[in-house]
């Protein structure tokens, strides 16, 4: 399936003589967008006919776009034609060489958290040995997959392998149009995770190890799809409590779910990117589409996540609740330290009959830190017993941050019930001198109150994933008291 | 009289009413409504697609080609009959607006108590326009939106009262706008203004009438000052015609220590909008908000707050609720914004929503926004339907389903309005929630 | 043990102690009454080191150390230990996790070995029995929706594990029907030994029918304006704190 470089370089140039400027040889287009890019881009990763013209439909959708500024949230204007879109992955002779090479503060908090010494170098990026242990690892979890018949892939190989699949699903939960970086997505996304689990298969393990050493260099626009089919479950990891390098500011993912009837999704998310100084310089910008679409009687989707790094978080993981029975819940724990804003946040759309919905949404705001919880629950006029529960809780840490909560609660059928709770206080003095007076440092105390704040959320990630979420959370809060 | 409001030029009905305004020389009021007549001009009115408007259609309200009334020496109401509905039992000092205008004769003004003042705007404009320049328009958020920025083009009369340091009423003090919509049209646009001094007392009962025979349009803005410890108790009270608007538009600020309730109750109209915003201004200040809208048939009530935690600690309590049948629609939107340095801000909002049919629909949008962090805030939302164990409990006591509904309903909707001081009031209240829901369940 | 040697404290800037002298010996246990105001709660909250108390004058000497020097997990560690009068909630922290973070705090700086999950369990299980309370109470959020009599008992089976040097009881009978009252003072007495010292704060005689106290000391406008033995204690039953007020009146007139 592979194309040999030469071919490719062929096909470009064949295609793209007239528009298309870029270096050929070269392995990184140009900074710059325009039709061109988008399908001299799909040709360098021999896409079918179908995806090129399904990206190009984005990008002119994009153009018809305005960047949106209703979030709560403040940043330089991003020049979209000042990034390259297509950059083939690092040579190892590019990286450090060596663990001595990598920033000391980084490795420290490997430390902490407890990462084992090679997978540091995975994450630091240090060139490794090609027999590395992990990738004869995740070869055994491919096999144990495949033979439950659940297709695990990167998504650029299941455009070749199941193009039926992504023909149905890819852009059925999140059209292209759907808003201005999900449609800049979807023009040039690099590569992601496409996961399929057949009629009633329980998938055999959490897709998340595997992940962790495979997702590396998934670029800047990732695309996730995973579908559900009827009576399967499945079990999504993504992410890692680990501070990862990366080069790219901006980050546009988009991530699509679809479970069937009887199906379910349970999609846990520990986002720790770099989140620039303390003065706010560098950071990633973390602007993420999630949603998931409940197709069928009583399928359920669950979206976790501990959102801890980048600069700016601007992300609303939801579901569509269109099976009667159908089930939506969100868990998120978000903090914000220095310079950190996030706007983030879930929508639950209730179209079925007796559909409900709980969000759990914990904040802590530290330092300079600015968070916004948005959610919208809406109940269509279909949607008869709709029910759902809202809790947002924000806590506070210093008098230079902020907690914001814009809740949306939109009710169009009587038999439905909503209620939404919200709550802003700042972390306790008392709470902390109880814990001080019982012989615990303030840190340590800090550290114990917040967890315990967290503690519903933590409660829904998988267990290994909840014990690094806890460590982490301690890490980033580190010099937010004092 | 007779001008037409040309929204796409106001300044063309501005001119037409050159010579009816109070206060041409006054350079001040003249480039205050100049200052309004250029916001309008930049923001028109509001659409969708503004976010404080997103779920309130105006177009049903502005599409009529409205006359603008309160204009001129004296109403012509003063020549023919005009009813004044009352409040049975309400002991008030009365003032009456009629399209717009005071009016004297229909008034009970003439026996004040001893350090207030009440009585038209445009007299207090004419003798004394130094004791009201330093409040006009001082209450009022910096960019308003068209229908504030309509008002403020066009202001000229309303209710003037001020109360002196130290004075506290015995008797409310009541103003009741009445609207002759004749088939004319008319739009109203009285300015309130009310200026309590240090530890003075009062309440205040605004009630908005009118007849169901055609269109009109009340566009209100009533501006509070509370001086240190003054204590406001203020009730609006909206039973506007059946085919009438209502833009209304409060604005509160208060000083160190004061207190104030702002009941918000709104029954009648077709779409009713309200824009309440309350400045904390200095330490201790104390605000309770309470609001019942309750919507049949084709009513659209929409009501805006915003509560500015300016300073520490001030405190403020919010209870919203809506109960909706026919295809009534209710929109709350309530924000809470404390700011950097307000710390031991303690503040609490809740809004319920009852649906009643299957048409009806509601919005909320409660909002928190925290700059500060030694704070107590927090916000609920509810929409739901009766507590089935409270039914329960009824029938098991012999009380017949429908009944127990119909006692649950009012004891719901009831809730929010307990914060009105005037007994009398409050008993009118109950007496129209009851009658609204018994005709409607 | 202890001593308190002319102690002025004041809150937000307000002087509420005003020249307090106590000597607490090793294994006394000394009541300190006073009417609301007297500054009880003061001087149990300077011992602890809560921050919004500030020691103006004077010293506070605890083992031969200063102990104002020390900040409160220092002071929790060198075995001061004091029970809250409004014990805090802390939502989602379980009972048994923060005994367990306190007792390792503690051991580790004293240099002991830190306990392992059952040695932990074995020790907690035993003075559970104590205070009367039952295992699943050690898996509750800390002081979450308890009872305030619910509460008190957690202070005190907190102290039972911790072990310390000085106990200062808030007003540990506040809110305590008489039930509670008797075991949470048959607690505290199963906790009297000769290397225990314990301050006892208390506006009753009550407790002190259960709590028998060495010493008596009344404390009314920021001093100690009487000490004496248990009897005291009964005289001011008798008499009300407004006999003993008049005193320091009396003093400044003469």
């Amino acid at each position: 399936m592979a194309k040999t470089a030469t071919e490719l370089d062929t096909l470009v140039r064949r295609e793209y003589k007239e528009g298309f400027y870029t270096d050929i040889e070269s392995d990184t287009f140009p900074p710059g967008l325009d039709e061109d890019v988008v399908r001299a881009l799909s040709a360098k990763k021999g896409e079918p006919g179908f995806m090129t013209e399904w990206r190009l439909e984005a990008f002119r959708r994009w153009q018809q776009l305005t960047e949106p500024s209703w979030a709560h949230v403040h940043y330089p204007k991003i020049d979209f034609q000042a990034i390259s879109y297509y950059s083939a992955p690092k040579r190892p002779e590019d990286g450090p060489q060596s663990l001595d090479e990598v920033d000391p503060k980084l490795l420290e908090t490997y430390e902490k958290l407890g990462i084992p010494i090679e997978e540091q170098k995975m994450l630091a990026g240090v060139a490794v040995d090609a027999v590395f242990d992990s990738v004869s690892v995740a070869t055994t979890f491919k096999k144990t997959l495949s033979d439950a018949g659940v297709i695990f892939c990167p998504i650029s190989e299941a455009v070749h392998e199941h193009p039926e699949l992504v023909k149905q699903y890819l852009g059925s939960v999140v059209p292209p149009t759907d808003n201005y970086y999900a449609s800049l997505n979807s023009a040039v996304f690099s590569d992601g995770s496409f996961v399929y689990v057949p009629k009633g298969v329980r998938c055999p393990m959490e897709l998340s190890t595997y992940f962790r050493i495979n997702a590396m260099n998934t670029g800047q626009f990732e695309r996730t799809l995973i579908i559900a089919d009827e009576g399967s479950y499945v079990s999504y990891l993504e992410g890692c409590t680990a501070p990862m390098r990366d080069e790219n500011q901006l980050h546009a993912a988009v991530v699509e779910l679809v479970a069937m009837k009887d199906a379910q999704i349970k999609y846990s998310t520990v986002q720790n990117w770099y989140p620039g100084d303390e003065e706010g310089r560098g950071g990633i910008y973390n602007f993420v589409t999630k949603r998931g679409a409940c197709r069928g009687e009583n399928a359920k989707i669950s979206w976790t996540q501990v959102e801890t790094g980048s600069a700016i978080t601007w992300k609303y993981p939801s579901v569509i609740l269109e099976g009667d029975n159908s089930i939506g819940e969100f868990y998120s724990v978000a903090l914000t330290n220095n310079m950190q804003q996030a706007d983030t946040g879930t929508k639950m759309v209730h179209i079925g009959k007796n559909t409900s919905s709980t969000i759990v949404s914990k904040g802590i705001s530290a330092g300079r830190g600015q968070q916004s919880y948005r959610g919208l629950v809406k109940a269509l006029k279909s949607a008869e017993n709709a029910r759902n529960y809202s809790q947002c809780d924000s806590l506070l840490m210093g008098d230079k941050c902020g907690a914001h909560t814009f809740p949306y609660i939109e009710i169009k059928n009587p038999t439905a019930t909503v209620e939404h709770e919200a709550t802003t206080s700042r972390i306790g003095e008392d709470q902390l001198f109880y814990c001080r007076q019982r012989g615990l440092s303030e840190e340590d105390a800090v550290s114990m109150i917040v967890n315990g704040f967290c503690k519903e959320v933590f409660k829904e990630l998988p267990m290994e994933f909840a014990v690094e979420a806890q460590k982490l959370l301690g890490i980033s809060l580190e010099g937010a008291v004092g | 009289m007779g001008v037409k409001l040309n929204t796409d030029n106001p300044i063309e009905s501005f001119e037409a009413l050159a010579a009816d305004r109070v206060g041409r020389d006054l350079e001040w009021l003249e480039s205050y409504r100049a200052r309004g007549q250029e916001q309008f001009r930049s923001v028109g009115l509001p659409t969708l697609r503004n976010e404080d408007w997103k779920y309130t259609d105006v177009r049903p309200i502005t599409r009529h080609d409205y006359r603008l009334a309160g204009y001129g020496d004296a109403a012509p109401a003063d020549e023919k009959p005009v009813t004044v509905p009352s409040v049975e039992g309400l002991d008030a000092i009365r003032l009456v607006v009629v399209d717009g205008r005071v009016n004297r004769a229909l008034s009970d003004i003439d026996a004040l108590p001893d350090g207030v003042t009440l009585g038209a705007l445009t007299d207090a404009i004419r003798d004394e326009p130094e004791a009201v320049k330093p409040w006009l328009g001082a209450a009022l958020p910096e960019s308003g939106h068209g229908f504030s920025a309509l008002n403020d083009a066009f202001v000229n009369d309303g209710a003037w009262l001020r109360v002196a340091d130290g004075v506290a009423l015995e008797r409310p003090i009541e103003i009741v706008f009445v609207v002759n919509a004749d088939g004319q049209a008319p739009l109203v646009q009285p300015r309130n203004l009310v200026v309590a001094g240090e530890g003075a007392k009062v309440e205040v009962i605004e009630r908005y009438c009118g007849d169901d025979a055609g269109p009109y349009l009340s566009n209100v803005i009533t501006e509070m000052f509370l001086a240190p410890r003054a204590e406001i108790q203020f009730t609006r009270l909206q039973e506007e015609g059946a085919r009438a608007g209502h833009v209304g538009g409060l604005f509160v600020r208060q000083r160190a220590d004061s207190r104030c309730t702002l009941n918000t109750v709104s029954l009648d109209g077709l779409v009713v909008r309200n824009d309440l915003r309350v400045f904390l201004d200095e330490p201790g200040a104390e605000c309770h908000l309470n609001g019942l809208a309750l919507g049949t048939s084709r009513q659209h009530v929409d009501n805006h707050t915003t509560v500015e935690h300016r300073v520490e600690h001030c405190t403020s309590r919010e209870l919203y609720k809506s109960v909706l049948d026919g295809r009534a629609r209710s929109v709350f939107h309530g924000r809470i914004i404390v700011h950097e340095g307000a710390q031991k801000t303690d503040s609490e909002q809740r809004n319920e929503n009852l649906l009643l049919s299957r048409d009806a629909e509601v919005d909320t949008k409660p909002q928190l926004e925290i700059y500060a962090d030694d704070v107590k805030c927090s916000h609920g939302a509810t929409v739901g339907q009766l507590d089935e164990d409270a039914v329960f409990y009824l029938r098991s006591r012999g009380v017949s389903e429908t009944e127990a509904r119909a006692l649950l309903t009012i004891a719901f909707a009831d809730s929010a309005v307990l914060g009105i001081g005037d007994e009398a009031l409050r008993a009118h209240v109950d007496r129209r929630i009851r009658d609204k829901l018994n005709r409607e369940t | 043990m202890l001593s308190i040697k002319n102690l002025h404290a004041s809150v937000a800037g307000k002087p509420i102690l005003k020249g307090i002298d106590l000597e607490v010996a090793a294994g006394e246990v000394h009541a300190i009454m006073g009417p609301n105001g007297s500054g009880k709660s003061t001087l149990a909250n300077v011992l602890a080191g809560r921050d919004f108390v500030e020691v103006t004058e004077g010293t506070v000497t605890y083992q031969g150390a200063n102990l104002l020097d020390l900040e409160p997990e220092e002071r929790a560690r060198e075995g001061v230990f004091l029970a809250f009068q409004y014990p805090v909630e802390i939502p989602g922290v379980s009972n048994i996790y923060l005994l367990k973070a306190a007792v390792n705090a503690i051991r580790k700086h004293r240099g002991a070995e830190e306990l392992d999950a059952m040695g932990f369990l074995k020790l907690v299980r035993e003075k559970l029995k104590l205070v009367e309370m039952r295992d699943e109470f050690l898996h509750r959020s800390v002081n979450e929706g308890f009872s305030g009599g619910e509460k008190k008992r957690n202070e005190i089976l907190q102290m039972a594990m911790l072990e310390p040097t000085l106990a200062i009881l808030d007003e540990t009978d506040s809110g305590l029907d008489i039930d509670a009252l008797k075991i949470v003072a048959s607690g505290v007495n199963a906790l009297r030994s000769p290397e225990r010292s314990m301050i006892v704060v208390t506006h009753y005689q009550r407790l002190l029918d259960y709590i028998v106290p060495d010493r008596v000391h009344v404390l009314a406008g920021g001093k100690v304006v009487r000490s004496g033995d248990k009897d005291l204690a009964l005289e001011l039953e008798a008499h009300g704190y407004s006999w003993i007020e008049k005193e320091p009146a009396q003093a400044a007139a003469g």
